[in-house]
Order: structure tokens, then sequence, then C-alpha cells
């Protein structure tokens, strides 16, 4: 059995069509993940390499909690690690979070504020099937661009770690962030997007919504420069499951409100 | 004839408001035209996502070609193609794409899409603007290329919401032709729901008129007539000096009265010739659908 019908591959065709011919969606599939992925690692790594090898005090407790492997680094290197870690991975989740909720945005708040959805509608296609092929749509969309960013990232990272003489940055902690956490991040900010629609949110109140899950996932990143913890694996897995858990009353709720009585209709006031 | 519309105690209620739609039914057969006017807010359109399966009725039913659409709006779709105001295309993609594109989201294969939507775009006089983006269409083109779309899968019934308004007059004598065509050919049963009954009456064989969400009234523009009480005008046109008793004078000679039915007009005539009137000119005046539409709904209705 096919997964998509072709009446549904034709919607997710018109998707990624529609939300490429939309500046706001092409920009942040674009220019964001340059700049995440390749322009600012750049910038930190220029920095980290000029800068002085002395240690200091505040730093010391920082790298306190650094695991064994990075206790014999030196002060570049372990800045370097810092920054992979603890930084990159914010400015790295940004692109998940802000393609998913921009390409879902424009393919569910927009399409029925554009008036698009009712002729959606008007087709043999049952509602439900038309929510899994936008759905499947925004969230390939959304993952091929977060791979490609994920790619790039890689290459550049890995380029710092060959000038600094230290080993491959992904460890544990990157693959639970690329593999579960993002596909759990990409599901999230979908159906949180499109179920925002259901409510009754414009195109611009669906994507705002992104915040919601942007704030705690950069809170836990940049708490760990306080030094009082790491996010290490298990912490990011069990914040992954949580997402994960989200993930799945929020793509009930929304495939639920996703009836034509619901969201075409507005009684007149 | 079998009815391909069938409505029956159509009721529509909406949470802390008034009734919207109460107690509609009317039916359409193959073939026919049916225009339910009413002014804004009557619950024209209403109806008309009820019959699609875009609402579902709060009591009645309703039918397209035996299907109950709020039971099996995918099944009713195939069968009935819709226009309303508020089911717009996409800006983004051409003429042609939009076609190929709802097409394909009825099952049917790339070529055929393409084969049908060349057709319907030389019908509705759009083939040359087939690669140009939706977003630099008129109004009137959008109007035509929505109602190709609604063409596209050879649907028996179309249900039509205010498919005049924004078109020119050649837009319009364009969307006429190919709904009697259509009709003639294909047996479709068309709705036509809208606020201008001239346009409609062209097409139409029997109108609703529809305020407030209640039938006024439902029947061929003869019956509508006299339930409405108006009377046909029997106008003569009588030699300069001369005067008709029992008539009205008008202008350039002209004398009109009233008469309940027009098989009063042989008897008006031979009297007034029987009385020595000289007859230039005799004609019948029946009251246009506009006119008979304004007695029901009053002047507010119609306002373009």
């Amino acid at each position: 059995m096919k997964f998509l019908t072709p009446s549904e591959n034709a919607v997710v065709k018109k998707d990624y069509n529609e939300a490429w011919s939309s500046m706001t969606v092409r920009v942040f599939s674009t220019v964001l993940p340059a700049f995440t992925a390749v322009v600012l690692p750049i910038i930190f790594f220029i920095i980290i390499y000029n800068i002085s090898d002395t240690d200091t005090a505040a730093f010391r407790q920082i790298t306190k909690l650094l695991p064994e492997s990075a206790a014999a680094f030196g002060v570049k290197q372990k800045i370097f690690y810092c920054t992979v870690n603890f930084i990159f991975p914010i400015f790295f989740l940004l692109v998940p979070i802000m393609v998913a909720s921009a390409v879902s945005a424009c393919c569910f708040a927009g399409e029925n504020e554009r008036g698009t959805l009712e002729t959606l509608f008007l087709t043999p296609l049952k509602p439900k099937r038309i929510f899994k092929a936008k759905f499947l749509g925004c969230i390939s969309f959304a993952a091929i661009v977060t791979a490609l960013s994920f790619a790039a990232f890689s290459i550049t990272v890995s380029i710092g770690d060959i000038l600094l003489s230290m080993p491959f940055f992904i460890d544990w902690n990157w693959l639970i962030i690329f593999f579960i956490l993002t596909p759990a991040i990409l599901l999230f900010c979908t159906a949180l997007t499109a179920a925002a629609m259901c409510r009754g949110k414009g195109c611009f109140k669906s994507m705002q919504m992104s915040g919601y899950i942007a704030t705690p996932l950069i809170l836990l990143f940049l708490l760990q420069f306080t030094g009082l913890f790491v996010a290490g694996a298990r912490t990011l897995l069990i914040a992954s499951l949580a997402v994960a858990l989200a993930d799945a009353a929020l793509v009930v709720a929304a495939e639920k409100s996703f009836v034509p009585q619901k969201l075409l209709f507005k009684p007149v006031k | 004839m079998d009815s391909l519309i069938c409505t029956a105690g159509l009721v529509k209620t909406y949470k802390g408001q008034d009734v919207a739609v109460n107690g509609v039914s009317f039916e359409v057969k193959a073939g026919s035209a049916y225009g339910l006017l009413g002014p804004a807010g009557a619950g024209k359109t209403t109806v008309v996502m009820m019959l699609s399966g875009l609402l579902r009725p709060t009591k009645g039913s309703c039918r397209v070609c035996g299907v109950s659409s709020p039971d099996e709006p995918a099944k009713a779709h195939r069968l009935c193609g819709t226009v309303t105001e508020s089911a717009r295309m996409y800006g983004h993609m051409t003429g042609m794409q939009n076609l190929v594109f709802f097409g394909q989201a009825f099952g049917m294969g790339q070529e055929q899409c393409r084969e049908r939507a060349a057709l319907l775009l030389k019908r509705l006089d759009l083939w040359d603007a087939r690669g140009v983006k939706l977003g630099a269409y008129s109004t009137g083109m959008a109007k035509r290329l929505s109602l190709a779309r609604a063409l596209m899968h050879c649907p028996k019934v179309l249900l039509l919401d205010e498919p005049y308004s924004g078109l020119d007059a050649e837009s319009e004598s364009v969307v006429d032709e190919t709904l009697s065509s259509l009709m003639r050919n294909e047996g479709t049963a068309v709705l036509i729901c809208t606020h201008q009954p001239e346009c409609a009456e062209s097409l139409c064989g029997s109108f609703g008129i529809l305020n407030k969400g209640t039938l006024l009234a439902d029947g061929d523009t003869e019956s509508l007539r006299v339930s409405a009480g108006m009377k046909i005008g029997a106008a003569v046109r009588l030699a300069e000096n001369d005067t008709a008793e029992g008539f009205e004078r008008c202008s350039g000679g002209w004398w009109r009265t009233g008469i309940a039915d027009e098989k009063e007009m042989p008897a008006a005539i031979s009297k007034l010739v029987a009385g020595g009137h000289k007859i230039f000119e005799a004609k019948l005046e029946k009251p246009a659908v506009r006119d008979i539409y304004k007695q029901y709904v009053g002047n507010g209705g119609g306002k373009k």
C-alpha cells in the first residue's frame, strides 16, 4: 500500500511550492541556516582561535562540569568545546523550530487565510487526508532544511576541530539532539502551529507559537553557563521524550479540529 | 426527470444566534437551473455550504444526486462542483497549474487534467491567460477560472454562489453560454444563488426567494408573479388624440392596464377594437424576475 495517494502527493507538492513562494519561509530556510550553521560558528571559532591561553576563575567553575574526556584540553579547546556543546545546539535547534513554524503557518493558517483551504475541502479528499498530506509536507520540508543545515554545521565545526586538534565533536548528546530531539521539535512546532490555526489563530500568531518551544530550550542550554549543571545525554533524552509526548497529544488535537465546520465558518457577529 | 439537488426542511442555527436558514425546501432537476434569490445575509451561502457538505444542517436533509452531503461529503464532492466567493485558488500558480492541481486532487491523471483544463480554459475564454499567475488575473477572470475548477471533474451538479458578482457583461455571457451548454448537452443541474435576479433570469427556469433564512416563495416566474399578486400589463398604442377607457395613459401614445392573466389580452384588444379604437401596437408587459423579487424582499433587495 502506498503511503500517500496521488491526490495527497499533489497536495504535498503544492505545499512545497507554496511554502517556497513565501518570502518568510525562503528566508528562514536559507539565510537562517546559513547564519546559524556556518557564519556564527566561523565567527565564534575566529574569536576563540585568537583568544589568549589565560585561565580565569569563572571559566574554571564552568569547566569543572565538563566530562573527563575534556579534562586534558587546553583553554582554547575547552572554550571551543563549551561553545559547541552549550551554545551551538541553541543555534542549531533554532532552524527546525523556525522553519517548521514558518512552513506550517504558511501551509495551514496561511492557506485558511487566503481562502484556498475551503477550495481544498471541496475536493473528495477527506479532511483527515488533507491534514495528513499537509502535515507530512511541512515536516518533510523542515526536515530537509534541518538535515542540510546540520550537514553544513558538521563540516564547519569539524574544520574547527581539526584546526584546534580536537576529536570529532559528535557525541551522544549531539546524536540525541539530531536524531530524537530535532524530530520531536519538528513535530511539535508543526502540530502546535496547526493546532493554533484550528483554534482560529492567523498565520503570524500561529508562527509566534514557536516561541513557546524555543524559550525553554534556549534556557536549558544557557543555564549550563551558570555552572550549576550540564545537560547531559540523559537530560536531553528526557526533554526529547517530554516533547514527543506533547507531540502525540497535539497531533491528535489538531487533527480532530481540522474539520471544515470549525475552520471555515465564522458566524456573523 | 430526477431531482439532482434536493433539500427538505433545511435548518441551520448557530449557538446564541438567530436562525440562518429556516426550513428551506426545493428541488432542481437534471438539465435545469434554479435561482435562489436573496439579499446579503439571506442564507444563500449557508444553503450552498450545507449542500456541498462543508456545513452540517441543524435539521432537515440535503442531497446531491441522491447522496446525503452532510453524511458523505467526499462522495458528494465527486458529484458536484461548487463555486463560492470565499473558495479561492492559488495566487502563486498559473491558471493551468491551478486546474491541473485540482484535477489531481480529484484523482485525475496529469495528462487527463491537462486535456480537460485546456478544454475548459478555451471554453471560458481564458486560454491566452493560461500561463499567467492567478494573482495577476482580474476579478472576472478569477471567477471564470473558479468555474473551470468546479467543472474539472465533469460534475452532474453545479452549486454556484454569486457567480455573477464582479463579472463584466462579456464574462457574464461566457458564463451563461457555458452553463446553458452543460445543462442542454450534459443534463447538469445548476443552483445559482444570487442577489442579482436579472443575471439569473435567462438561465433559470424556476426561482426561490430567500429572505432572513426563510424561503418566501418558490416556483417559475409565472407562479411567483401570481403568488406575489402582481398583474401583467396590457399595453396598446392608439392614435394621438384617442382615449382608452379603463387604461392609464403612458408616454408616446401608449395606454396601459393591468390584467390577471395573459389569456385576458385578446378580450381587452377586442373590446377596444369594438369600441372603434385604432390599435397600432399591442404588447404584454410581464413583470421581470427582478420586479417580483423586489415585491417580496422590498427595495433593499437586489442592491448591487
